[in-house]
C-alpha cells in the first residue's frame, strides 16, 4: 500500500513538484541560447563551442548574480511571509556608502566598518519591520517611503559625491582558484569569495525555511495570519525577525557589492529591488504569500542573470535584453496558469 | 506537454528577437562629431585581414555618447568590423558585467564610456589578464592600471580654460 | 398535468486533483416545483451547484435550459435565468440594497444611471417577498435573513426562473425559517423552479416536492416527497441506520480542570463557571450573545481585562494563544476556512503547525510532518489520499477532521469547540460526536458552543446560556430542555419538526 503510494508520488513528481516549471524554463532557455550560438557562429564561417556554456562564462554569471541573488533570497523570505520590500536597492547603496565612509573617511578599520554597515542595515530593516508587524500599514507603501528615505540619508552622508576606496575589500574578490584555466578558450577562471558566500547563504536559508520551526511559521503567516495566530504563532515577532534577517542579508550583499565595485556611490544598488522581486517571482514565489521555496528562487536568480549575459553572448544590443527579460518573466509566471488550459485544448482536440 | 510548450515559446521568442535585431552594420547616421573622432581615427586604421569584433559599452543612453558611438560605428563598418553595442543604466556593476561578457565572447578590442574610474580599474585588470586592448572614451579613466588608450578631453583643464576666458570677459 | 421542465443535467462528471467530485450525475427541475438535494459532505452538492451556476465547467455531460443545450459561465447562467444564492453571503456590505441588486446590471439611459427606477423595481421585488425595509438601506445593517431576501429579490427583479438555495437557513431563527418557507411558496406560484439544498430534513419535508440524494458524487435515489420519510432519506444519504444519532454515553466527572472567576474582556462581562474532566459544557445563546467572544477570551486571543482564570490548577493570564496551547488548551474555531486552516497548504503542514509551540527542537525534517499528517488522517478518519493533499480540495467534514488532527497532536486536555458540525453532513457529524466522546473517555474536557439545538441539548452534560455578553443561566443535566434553554436565551428559536401534509 505504501509502496504503491510512493511510486505514484514519483510518477507525479514532475507534475506536482513546485520547481518543475522554473527549472524547465531555465533548461529550455539554455538550450535555445546554445542552439542560436551554434547557428550564428556557423553563419560567420566556423562553428565554435557556444561561449554561453563555457566554464568561464558560467562563473561570470555566478559572479554577476551573487549580490542581487543574496538580496533575492532575503526578498523571498519576506514575500513568502506575505510582505514585500521595495527599499532594498537604496538600502544596499546606503550600506555600501556607510561602509566605504567607514574605511576611507572615518578610518574605523576594515572589519569595524563592515560591522557598522551590516548592523545599520539590520537596524533600519527592523525599524521598518516593527511598524509593519505592529500596524496594518501596507508593506508596499511603507517600504516605498523607506526607499526614498534611505536614498536621502545616503546622499546626505556622502554629500552626493562618491566615496572612493583603495581596494581595502579586495580580499573579498580574490581569486580562490588562481591559475585555473578554461579548457575551451584559455581564459582565467575566477571564483571569488563572494560567490562562495552567496552559495552558502542559499544553502543556509534553504535549510532554515525547510527544516526549522521559524521557516514553517513564515509559511503559515503568509498563507493565513489569523489561523497562524490562533495556532500559537507569534505573528508580530516572527514578522519582525524576518525583516531583521532580510536586513542582514541585504547588508552582507551591499558589502560584497562594494568589494566588487570599489566605490561607494548612490547608484550601486539602483534597481536591485526590481531584479530581486523578479528573481523571486520567476522562481515560483507567489506574491500573495505562503508558497514557494529557495531552490526555486535560485533558479530564478540564475535565469534572470543569464538573460543579459546571453544577450551579450549573442551580440544583441542591450535594448533587446530588456524585452527578453520582460517576456521571460511573463512566460515563467504564466506558464503554471496556462498549462492546464492548454492541456485541455489539446485533449479536447484529440477527442473530437 | 508543458516542456514542449515552454520550449516552443522560448524558441519563438528568441528567434523573434534575433529577427528584430538590426544587422550590426547598418547604423550610418551622421551626428555632430565631437573632437573624439580625430582621436579614434588612428585606432580604426588597422589594415588587418580578418574583420575585427569590437565590444562597445556606454554607461547610459545619452545622446552625447550615442553620437560618439555612431561615428565610431561608421568608421568601423567601413573596415568591415562587427560591433557589439551594450548600454547600461548608469551603474557600475553593469559596466563590470559587460566587460566580463566581452572578454568571454572573445572580442578583439573593447571601447568603454565608463561609469567610474574604480569600476574601470577592475575592467582594465581583467582585460589585461585576457590580453585584450581596452580603450576609454569621454570620461577620464584611471592611470593605474593603465588602459591601452583614451579618447576625450581633460575636463579639468578644459574647465580651467573656460573659467579663464570667462574672467577675461568680465 | 406534468409541469414544464426548465433545467436538465445529463451525465455530469467533474473531478479535481485527487478528488472525483461528481460521476455521471443526472438531475432535472420543473417550473413551479421545489426539488431538494440531500447528501453528506463530500457527496458533491456544492460542486453540482457550482456547475449549474456556471462557476465550474463539467468535465463531461450536458446542461439543458428550457430544452436548449447550453455552455455556462457565471454571466451566461444569469442570462439563462439561473440565480444562485450560496450559503455564505455573496453581498457587498458597503453598498445599499438597490446597489447590491443592480451592480453590473444598472439601468441607464444614455449612460446615465436611473437611480429612481432601480429603487422602484427593488421596492417592488422586496414587497413581493414581504420585506418592507427601504431599498437605500446599507446591506451591513440588515440581518442574515434579510440579506438572503435581498439575494432572492435579485432573481425577481431580473425575472430569473431558476433559483438555487444552498443551506439558506444556516443562521436563521425559527420564525425566519418559517418566513423563508412561506416565500418559497410565493415563488412556486410565480412558476419559478427552486433547487433547495439543506441538511435540515424538517425543512426538506415541509417545502420539497421531490428530493434527490447524492452520495460520493453519484445520484443514489430520486423520490417524490410524499413517497418517503425521514428515516429512508437518512439511510440513503448515509448508507447506514442513523437512528442512534443523538444518543450519547455519559461519564463520571473528574476534577475541575478550568475555572473562570468573574472574567471580563472582549465584550464579555463578569462570567464565572467551572469545567470538569469528562464533561461537555455546552454554551448556548443567540447569535451575538458573546459565546465566541468568550471562547476567544478563554484562549488568550483577546486580553483579559479583569477577573481570574485558573487552568490545571494554576492562575493564568494568557498574552497570546501560544500560551494557552502550552497550557494544554485547544480551540476549534467557528470558521475553519478563515481561522482554522491554511487552505493552500497540505494536510501535513496543517497538522503540525499548532504543536510547534510545544516542540523543543530547532530543526525538524519535513518527512516527519508528512508522517504525522498520515497518522492523524487515520486517527480522525478523514477521507484523503495522503498527507500531501491540499486542504482546499477536501470537503467540509474532512477539513474539520484535519483541524481536529492539528489539535490532537498538541496532546491538549481542554478542547474548545465552536460550532463543531457547522456545514457538515449527517454521517460526518456522528463521527465528530464519537471523536468528542472518545476525548471524554480519555479524561479530557470540552467546552462546546453550538447554535444547533438538538446538538447542544443532546451532547452537553451541562449548559451555560449567554445573553448580551453575560452568563445568564447554568443548567444541570436534569434541567436541560428546549424550553429552558430558549427561555434563557430569549429570541425564540423553535424547532418545529412537523412533516408536510401530502394530498
Amino acid at each position: 500500500m505504501i509502496e504503491a503510494k510512493r511510486s505514484v508520488a514519483k510518477q507525479n513528481w514532475f507534475k506536482r513538484h513546485e520547481n518543475a516549471t522554473p527549472l524547465t524554463v531555465l533548461v529550455c532557455f539554455t538550450v535555445v541560447i546554445v542552439i542560436l550560438q551554434l547557428i550564428m557562429s556557423g553563419e560567420r564561417g566556423k562553428v565554435e563551442f557556444p561561449s554561453f556554456i563555457t566554464p568561464v562564462n558560467l562563473l561570470n554569471i555566478l559572479m554577476q548574480v551573487s549580490v542581487p541573488g543574496i538580496v533575492a533570497i532575503g526578498m523571498s523570505m519576506v514575500i513568502i511571509m506575505g510582505g514585500i520590500d521595495l527599499s532594498v536597492g537604496m538600502l544596499a547603496s546606503l550600506v555600501s556608502i556607510i561602509t566605504a565612509l567607514g574605511i576611507s573617511v572615518w578610518k574605523l578599520g576594515v572589519l569595524p566598518s563592515i560591522l557598522v554597515g551590516v548592523a545599520s542595515s539590520v537596524v533600519l530593516e527592523m525599524l521598518v519591520g516593527f511598524v509593519i508587524s505592529r500596524t496594518k500599514v501596507e508593506p508596499f507603501i511603507m517600504t516605498l517611503g523607506a526607499m526614498i528615505a534611505f536614498q536621502g540619508i545616503a546622499l546626505l552622508l556622502c554629500n552626493s559625491r562618491e566615496v572612493v576606496m583603495q581596494g581595502e575589500l579586495d580580499f573579498l574578490k580574490a581569486n580562490l582558484i588562481d591559475g585555473a584555466i578554461d579548457p575551451v578558450n584559455g581564459l582565467n577562471l575566477t571564483i571569488p569569495p563572494y560567490v562562495v558566500i552567496f552559495l552558502a547563504i542559499v544553502i543556509i536559508i534553504w535549510a532554515v525555511m525547510k527544516f526549522s520551526r521559524f521557516g514553517r511559521r513564515i509559511y503559515a503567516i503568509g498563507c493565513n495570519p489569523n489561523a497562524a495566530y490562533l495556532a500559537g504563532v507569534n505573528v508580530k515577532n516572527t514578522k519582525l525577525l524576518v525583516y531583521a534577517v532580510h536586513g542582514l542579508l541585504v547588508g552582507i550583499g551591499a558589502v560584497l557589492l562594494l568589494a566588487r565595485i570599489n566605490v561607494g556611490i548612490i547608484t550601486n544598488g539602483q534597481n536591485m529591488e526590481i531584479d530581486a522581486i523578479a528573481m523571486a517571482v520567476i522562481g515560483g514565489i507567489a506574491m500573495s504569500g505562503g508558497k514557494g521555496n529557495i531552490w526555486g528562487t535560485l533558479i530564478g536568480i540564475l535565469l534572470l542573470g543569464s538573460i543579459s549575459n546571453a544577450m551579450n553572448m549573442l551580440r544583441l544590443p542591450s535594448e533587446v535584453s530588456f524585452v527578453a527579460k520582460g517576456v521571460i518573466i511573463m512566460v515563467a509566471v504564466s506558464a503554471s496558469y496556462l498549462s492546464p488550459s492548454i492541456k485541455k485544448l489539446f485533449s479536447s482536440a484529440r477527442n473530437t | 506537454m508543458k516542456k514542449l510548450l515552454l520550449f516552443t515559446l522560448a524558441a519563438l521568442m528568441m528567434l523573434a528577437s534575433v529577427a528584430c535585431t538590426p544587422a550590426p552594420a547598418t547604423t550610418t547616421t551622421e551626428a555632430e562629431a565631437p573632437a573624439e573622432t580625430a582621436a579614434e581615427a588612428p585606432v580604426a586604421e588597422e589594415p588587418a585581414a580578418e574583420p575585427k569584433l569590437i565590444g562597445y559599452y556606454k554607461d547610459a543612453a545619452d545622446d552625447y555618447y550615442k553620437a560618439g558611438y555612431e561615428v565610431f560605428a561608421a568608421l568601423a563598418q567601413g573596415e568591415g568590423w562587427e560591433i557589439i553595442d551594450v548600454v547600461g543604466q548608469g551603474t557600475a556593476p553593469e559596466q563590470i558585467a559587460a566587460i566580463e561578457n566581452f572578454i568571454v565572447t572573445g572580442v578583439d578590442a573593447i571601447v568603454c564610456v565608463q561609469n567610474s574610474p574604480q569600476a574601470s580599474a577592475e575592467c582594465i585588470e581583467k582585460a589585461n589578464a585576457a590580453g585584450i586592448p581596452i580603450f576609454f572614451a569621454t570620461h577620464n579613466p584611471p592611470s593605474d592600471p593603465l588602459p591601452t588608450g583614451f579618447a576625450g578631453y581633460d575636463w579639468v583643464q578644459t574647465g580651467k580654460y573656460a573659467g579663464e576666458s570667462a574672467s577675461r570677459m568680465v | 398535468m406534468p409541469l414544464k421542465e426548465v433545467l436538465r443535467l445529463c451525465n455530469i462528471t467533474k473531478s479535481f486533483p485527487g478528488v472525483q467530485a461528481l460521476s455521471d450525475v443526472s438531475f432535472d427541475l420543473r417550473e413551479g416545483e421545489v426539488h431538494c438535494i440531500c447528501g453528506e459532505n463530500g457527496a458533491g452538492k456544492s460542486t453540482l451547484i457550482k456547475i449549474i451556476s456556471g462557476a465550474y465547467e463539467p468535465d463531461a455531460g450536458t446542461i439543458e435550459v428550457n430544452s436548449q443545450v447550453v455552455k455556462l459561465d457565471p454571466k451566461k447562467a444569469h442570462d439563462h435565468g439561473i440565480q444562485t444564492i450560496y450559503q455564505e453571503h455573496n453581498v457587498f456590505q458597503h453598498l445599499t440594497v438597490t446597489e447590491n441588486i443592480f451592480t453590473g446590471l444598472e439601468v441607464s439611459k444614455l449612460g446615465v444611471v436611473q437611480k429612481k427606477e432601480m429603487e422602484r423595481r427593488t421596492r417592488e421585488a422586496l414587497e413581493q417577498l414581504h420585506c418592507y425595509f427601504d431599498p437605500s438601506t446599507m446591506m451591513s445593517d440588515l440581518s442574515s435573513s434579510e440579506k438572503k431576501m435581498v439575494e432572492i429579490g435579485k432573481a425577481l427583479v431580473f425575472n430569473r426562473k431558476i433559483i438555487i438555495l444552498d443551506e439558506p437557513t444556516s443562521s436563521f431563527s425559527s420564525s425566519e425559517i418559517d418566513n423563508l418557507l412561506h416565500i418559497i411558496e410565493v415563488l412556486k406560484e410565480k412558476g419559478m423552479g427552486i433547487i433547495y439544498i439543506s441538511h435540515h430534513l424538517d425543512e426538506v419535508f415541509k417545502t420539497g416536492d421531490r428530493v434527490t440524494v447524492l452520495r460520493d458524487g453519484r445520484v443514489i435515489s430520486n423520490y417524490d416527497i410524499c413517497d418517503i420519510d425521514e428515516e429512508k432519506l437518512i439511510r440513503d444519504m448515509v448508507g447506514r441506520d442513523a437512528s442512534a444519532f443523538y444518543n450519547r454515553e455519559f461519564f463520571k466527572h473528574g476534577e475541575v480542570i478550568l475555572e473562570a472567576k468573574r472574567i471580563t474582556g472582549n465584550g464579555v462581562e463578569d462570567v464565572s463557571f467551572s469545567l470538569r474532566r469528562g464533561e461537555i459544557l455546552g454554551v448556548a445563546g443567540m447569535v451575538g450573545s458573546g459565546r465566541s467572544e468568550l471562547m476567544n477570551l478563554l484562549f488568550g486571543a483577546e486580553p483579559l481585562e479583569s477577573g481570574e482564570l485558573v487552568v490545571l490548577g494554576k492562575k493564568v493570564n494568557f498574552k497570546a494563544p501560544e500560551n494557552a496551547i502550552k497550557h494544554k488548551m485547544c480551540f476549534i474555531t467557528e470558521d475553519r476556512q478563515f481561522s482554522g486552516l491554511f487552505l493552500t497548504h497540505s494536510i501535513a503542514r496543517n497538522t503540525v503547525i499548532a504543536n510547534l509551540a510545544n516542540e523543543k527542537r530547532i530543526f525538524i525534517h519535513p518527512k516527519e510532518d508528512i508522517a504525522l499528517g498520515d497518522e492523524y488522517i487515520k486517527r480522525t478518519g478523514a477521507k484523503a489520499e495522503n498527507a500531501l493533499v491540499q486542504v482546499v480540495n477536501l470537503s467540509g467534514g474532512n477539513q474539520q477532521k484535519v483541524v481536529l488532527g492539528k489539535w490532537f497532536l498538541t496532546n491538549g486536555e481542554i478542547f474548545i469547540f465552536d460550532e463543531p458540525t457547522r456545514g457538515i453532513d449527517v454521517g460526518s457529524k456522528q463521527e465528530i460526536y464519537s471523536i468528542m466522546l472518545r476525548l471524554l473517555k480519555e479524561n479530557k474536557a470540552i467546552i462546546m458552543v453550538s447554535s444547533d439545538m438538538p446538538e447542544v441539548i443532546s451532547m452537553s452534560d451541562r449548559i451555560i446560556v449567554m445573553k448580551d455578553g453575560r452568563l445568564v443561566a447554568e443548567l444541570e443535566r436534569d434541567e436541560i430542555s428546549e424550553e429552558s434553554v430558549l427561555k434563557n436565551s430569549i429570541g425564540g428559536k423553535t424547532d418545529d419538526r412537523s412533516k408536510k401534509k401530502c394530498s
